[in-house]
């Protein structure tokens, strides 16, 4: 990292910049330029999921339940629920380390996993729920787009808790110091981008018909 | 650098010199609580406009699917913006992401116009 002057209008003169920046041509470490990358890539993975399931949501005639005859709202209202107060804490962790406040790092990592897994825990749920009303991956092309999207955005969600189990672990061992908070940051970018993913598929695969 | 941050967001300030990239003081863990009770309050706005539909025009409307498209553009844009500090953020992480976000955009008007218009058209 190298040290830089900005200048401050307010000063009226270059000051040191509050923000040290990286030796790269942008100034962003490349940990976190690669993830944000990374998540770019992902908007084209799930931008293709989301537009197959919108071709393909509704079965052909006889060919199994449709969304509105499965889908529980309410239930998944908790869940969208769960999912996007797992990005407050998540945000809190990322403060947290940032403090050094390494108790409150390890609370919140841990907050965040639980919530996480309650959601998945919720999908596993909804899924076998669905296969008991009798709609399996294959029963139809709205089934398949379905569990395939849905599916998809599950393994990203458990991804991220092993990510963050993996942070607390560290943590605890003492190999998280406030200097590798950067560490804390990206794994939050990749769970917000989850966050992000489901609050369009609760729209637009659940709400809107 | 401590100094600034305070200067910036008082007593509560961050300081995020270790964070690369970023080019403003982070903010204080009490705007992050407001905007996850933004997102919660909206969550409940979608689950309204779903249980009753009919004060939106109906299920499937016009009315019905603005209303659920703002609500979450602006959760979109709320945990974008702010809990992954896109706002004060370099901006060229700004760009690389909504690059990404609006080739995705093309992708499903892409098809939805193979599908849909064109078939359409043919029939």
């Amino acid at each position: 990292m190298a040290e830089t002057t900005v200048y401050d209008p307010e000063v009226g003169a270059d000051v040191e910049s509050f923000h040290p920046t990286h030796d790269t041509n942008t100034g962003i470490s490349n940990t976190k330029l690669g993830m944000w990358l990374f998540l770019g890539s992902e908007c084209l993975l799930f931008g293709g999921l989301i537009t197959t399931y919108l071709v393909y949501k509704y079965p052909l005639e006889g060919q199994g339940p449709g969304p509105q005859d499965v889908f529980d709202i309410p239930f998944t209202s908790a869940s969208s629920f769960v999912l996007l107060m797992s990005s407050l804490t998540m945000v809190l962790a990322v403060s947290a380390i940032e403090r050094g406040d390494h108790h409150r790092t390890r609370t919140w990592l841990g907050a965040t996993a639980l919530l996480g897994s309650a959601f998945v825990a919720g999908q596993v749920y909804e899924f076998t729920a669905f296969y008991n009303e009798g709609l399996g991956f294959t029963t139809s092309r709205f089934s398949s787009a379905f569990y395939g999207l849905t599916g998809f955005h599950g393994v990203h969600v458990t991804v991220g808790i092993i990510m963050l189990v993996s942070l607390l672990f560290l943590s605890v061992r003492g190999k998280l110091p406030e200097h590798r908070s950067e560490t804390v940051e990206v794994v939050g970018l990749y769970w917000h981008f989850v966050d992000l993913v489901w609050i369009f598929i609760f729209a637009v695969v659940y709400l809107i018909p | 650098m401590a100094d600034t941050a305070t200067q910036h967001y008082g007593d509560d300030a961050v300081d995020t010199a270790v964070l690369d990239g970023a080019v403003d003081p982070y903010p204080r863990n009490r705007l992050y609580v407001q905007v996850a009770i933004l997102l919660a309050v909206l969550t409940a706005l979608e689950v309204m406009v779903h249980s009753f539909p009919g004060l939106f025009g109906g299920m499937g409307s016009p009315g019905y699917i603005t209303a659920l498209l703002i609500t979450m553009f602006v959760k979109f844009w709320a945990v974008g913006y702010f809990f992954m500090h896109l706002k004060w953020d370099n901006k060229i992480l700004n760009r690389v992401f909504y690059t990404g976000f609006i080739l995705a955009v093309l992708v499903y008007v892409a098809i939805m116009l193979m599908f849909r218009l064109f078939s359409q058209g043919g029939a």
